[in-house]
């Protein structure tokens, strides 16, 4: 699942940013240092492989629904986990240029979730390991669908995490956990077959291309654990530096302390609160609104929105609302006017419309 | 059956300065076992066009990959220009030699055309000035620079050769190769073709079954069948030879065939 | 299959966009870049609640959009992918979120469905930033301004190349599914038995061509580093482009727009 730029705070998206930038860096002068030129071409041409493969659908047998390729395995199985990693960063980058598949603030988010985990945890600890040196059918099998189970759970979590860090949503740890998991559970099944299935072709029909693979040295536990120690540093220290710069705002402690107070909303005192207010509310007939507001507005002073503009966090009333259809219709005016100019001057739409057909 | 292999000996014979083609006893054999070409011996001259044909399997395509380096010989020796081909020569050799691919999709692989045929000048540091002027050079010998901002998938099989070859015209090679240049050409592309290819003055080799193509744009042929030099002379010989291009698995010349329509016979070699 | 055809037009339908020649498109690509992140970021800035704040960030797609003379409706029909995550994950705003907002005197609103306006608004806005980008600079030119910025040649190579051969991959697997369908009228999506043959060619298909395409650049004398030549000059006019929308970005920030407007007419 992509991450989209709109659950994510600039906080968790920043740190992620960092992290997917150090491990894409880290694994650009690894290849470098050990990688045979050729697969330069197999990279991205693989890459391109995975967005065609993504659309072809795999019928479920008995039960009428279809699964899709995700790609993270198959391209480290083919390309060894730093290239594979790259291939999947850079099939990413695209999705969210192109396709509105993730965001551009959430691209750190996205790498480290769709790509990290299969690449640099899957590959070497778990797919690795089970299909040792014998490339059976039935290893590559078992190796595909638990590497392809393993990455998609890993994936799914850090989405939970990544949400429920950011605060912007109200869904409560564990039920989005209970939600995420079993989904990805059974996507991660299919994703394996899948996988399990075309390695196997390939392995009876080209054994050359996989052992072209099998040769890029799985990565030594000490490799992996520098990684991960670096990444979570990196992330820490990004994480504080941009808290740190935010709160020197202004504006930033709000922006902060959104962030904290989200996270204790969702945590379990919240739970409790939460429903005792949704009880608080079925049972009165008219709500409370001035007391509402001020739970609302807790640790804030109560003022107008108008006048407390450095305080967005102070909801939204009336008058910012009438406000807003007003800005939004000017700038639509601007938009229609914009547009009307260009009409005319000269037809230039018409003339670049014309060039191209 | 066999022919006598006959070659006259180039009008100016080498200096180092000369774009000549040595093939000195040179076999090569593919990892599975398949024997592609044994024992072949030859010398392509300085500004020479040849053409090599042969059914599918024949060896064309490894002879010419073979003098790119793209693959090396197990036995024998290939010299170009004077610089015998191994792993430590291959830098050099490719600067003089050119290579189009069969499939042009395979080596039109930026996204315009511009920065495709880009690629090489810039590999060779040149300067962004020296660059442009390579491009826009190449791509007006070609006809093509209007479409110099098109996307590859924008173009027709003809726009894509004419892209590919214009990659190799950048680099101003002094040896030209080509591997089935008019394939997926329609009629008028491909007579545009032949006569962009007469208008180079390099030393040519190109593969090709569409003899009508070889008949107007080579002076000399070498047939290959099954690995080994079966033929090596005058196109206009070999065509007549019916008897010997059906044991290759060749067919006459359309140009050289009897018209099917207006009855006339052109059957020269009777 | 659908799908497929799908992604092929809208790579086209960006690069045919990208390919235009307007004020947006003569924008340094690396201005163009920092700009589009600014949004973002001001996009995702915005307070849970605070839907008042995001009115004003829309001038940005509302003034680049027919500016750069890009379809506003087809554009919008690209950015509906993201939609169904974010209302997914988002409906449960309003239910696990009951407290009463209190927007007027005497109206109340569920601040649940607030949030859940904020998040989808603000997950449209955002595509449309990315997506924006994208059309007003174009493969080529977002590849130069990741150079500028000192990302390595190594990953810009890989962009470039990738984003070439999505066309192809697409045709040719369009086609493979095309000779399939057509042996096997009756059936939805890929038998089982099919699953590791026909993705798996397709793959070997993949693995000759990416050989093809090595040699190809070996010929030309590729050494492993990706040259990007191309050069934008900077110039004023790209400069004053990124401060005024900074400008506007940070006023948006600090300053609630909507409320102070809409003040002024409810005198609220």
């Amino acid at each position: 699942m992509h991450m989209a730029d709109a659950l994510i705070s600039p906080v968790v998206g920043a740190a992620m940013l960092a992290s997917g930038a150090g491990l894409a860096a880290y694994s650009g002068v690894k290849l470098k240092n050990e990688m045979d030129e050729k697969k330069i071409p197999l990279m991205g041409v693989m890459g391109a492989f995975i967005f065609a493969a993504q659309m072809i659908n795999f019928s479920i047998p008995a039960t009428g629904s279809s699964g899709h390729l995700g790609g993270g395995l198959i391209l480290a199985a083919i390309l060894g986990p730093y290239a594979g990693f790259l291939s999947m960063a850079v099939i990413l980058l695209i999705q969210a240029l192109v396709f509105a598949d993730g965001g551009l603030l959430a691209y750190g988010c996205n790498v480290v979730n769709l790509a990290f985990f299969t690449s640099f945890i899957v590959f070497p600890f778990i797919y690795k390991p089970i299909l040792g040196k014998s490339q059976k059918p039935g290893r590559i099998m078992a190796a595909s669908i638990i590497g392809a189970v393993a990455g998609l759970q890993m994936g799914s979590f850090a989405v939970v995490l990544e949400t429920f860090f950011s605060g912007k949503t109200e869904l409560p740890f564990g039920t989005f956990l209970l939600l995420m998991q079993p989904i990805h559970l059974a996507i991660g099944i299919i994703e394996g077959i899948v996988t399990g299935f075309i390695l196997t072709f390939v392995m009876s029909a080209r054994p050359d291309i996989l052992q072209s693979a099998g040769e890029s040295k799985p990565l030594k536990a000490g490799s992996v654990t520098k990684i991960i120690v670096s990444f979570s540093v990196a992330a820490v220290i990004i994480g504080g530096f941009v808290s740190w710069f935010a709160s020197s705002f202004p504006d930033g402690l709000e922006w902060s302390m959104a962030n904290t107070s989200g996270q204790e909303e969702l945590d379990s005192p919240g739970g409790i609160h939460d429903s005792a207010s949704g009880i608080q509310e079925k049972t009165a007939f008219l709500p409370d609104y001035g007391f509402k507001t001020n739970t609302m507005n807790a640790g804030e002073p109560e003022e107008p929105a108008a006048e407390s503009w450095p305080s967005p966090s102070l909801g939204t009333t009336v008058s910012g609302l009438a406000g807003g259809a007003l800005v939004f219709g000017l700038a639509a005016l601007i938009a229609l006017v914009i547009w009307m100019a260009k009409r005319m001057s000269n037809g230039a739409f018409d003339k670049s419309k014309s060039g191209r057909s | 059956m066999i022919f006598p292999v006959f070659w006259v000996a180039c009008l100016q014979e080498d200096s180092i300065s000369h774009h000549y083609i040595d093939f000195k006893g040179v076999s090569f054999i593919y990892p599975d076992n398949t024997q592609a070409l044994s024992d072949i011996n030859l010398h392509i001259c300085h500004g020479e066009s040849v053409g090599i044909i042969g059914a599918n399997g024949a060896g064309k395509s490894t002879l010419l990959e073979l003098i790119t380096g793209i693959l090396l010989p197990q036995e024998g020796e290939i010299v170009v220009g004077g610089i015998a081909v191994t792993k430590k020569t291959l830098a050099s050799i490719r600067r003089h030699v050119g290579f189009t691919f069969q499939n042009p999709d395979n080596q039109v692989f930026m996204n315009t055309v511009w920065e495709d045929v880009a690629f090489g000048p810039r590999n060779y540091l040149l300067s962004e000035e020296a660059v442009e002027k390579k491009v826009t050079a190449a791509l007006e010998t070609m006809g093509i620079l209007h479409l110099k901002d098109r996307p590859p998938y924008r173009l027709s099989g003809g726009e894509k050769r004419s892209a590919a070859i214009a990659s190799v015209l950048a680099l101003e090679p002094d040896i030209l190769l080509m591997d089935e240049p008019s394939s997926d050409l329609d009629p008028r592309a491909r007579r545009k073709l032949i006569a962009l290819i007469n208008q180079f003055t390099h030393t040519k080799l190109i593969t090709s079954h569409d003899l009508d193509l070889v008949l107007e744009t080579c002076k000399r042929v070498i047939v290959l069948h099954k690995g080994t030099v079966v033929y090596d002379g005058s196109p206009i010989e070999v065509f007549k030879d019916e008897k010997s291009l059906h044991t290759w698995g060749l067919e006459k010349p359309l140009t050289m065939s009897d018209c099917l329509v207006c009855d006339s016979k052109k059957n020269r070699g009777q | 299959m659908n799908s497929n055809t799908e992604s092929f037009l809208n790579l086209r339908f960006f690069d045919d966009l990208s390919a235009k020649r307007t004020f947006v498109h003569s924008i340094h690509p690396l201005f163009s870049l920092i700009v589009a992140c600014l949004y973002l970021f001001s996009v995702i800035s915005v307070e849970k609640y605070a839907l008042s704040r995001l009115f004003p960030l829309v001038l940005y797609p509302f003034i680049i959009i027919p500016l750069a003379e890009i379809p506003f409706l087809k554009l919008l029909k690209r950015t509906v992918y993201v939609l169904p995550l974010v209302i997914g994950i988002g409906i449960f705003n309003p239910l696990f979120d009951n407290q009463e907002m209190l927007i007027a005197q005497g109206i109340s609103i569920n601040a649940g469905w607030i949030s859940f306006a904020v998040l989808v608004i603000k997950a449209e806005l955002a595509v449309l930033g990315a997506l924006i980008l994208f059309a007003t600079t174009g493969i080529v030119n977002i590849a130069y301004a990741l150079r500028l910025l000192r990302v390595p040649r190594f990953f810009v190579l890989q962009l470039l190349l990738t984003y070439r051969y999505i066309t192809l991959m697409n045709l040719e697997t369009a086609r493979l599914l095309n000779a399939y369908a057509l042996r096997a009228p009756d059936q939805k999506g890929i038998a089982m038995k099919a699953w590791g043959p026909l993705a798996g060619q397709l793959l070997i298909r993949t693995f000759d061509a990416a050989t093809h395409v090595y040699h190809a650049m070996k010929l030309r004398g590729f050494d492993g580093e990706y040259r990007s030549g191309r050069r934008f000059s900077v110039s004023f006019k790209d400069f004053a482009y990124a401060i005024s929308w900074l400008g506007f970005f940070i006023l948006v920030y600090f300053f609630d727009i909507s409320g102070f407007l809409g003040s002024l007419f409810t005198g609220g």
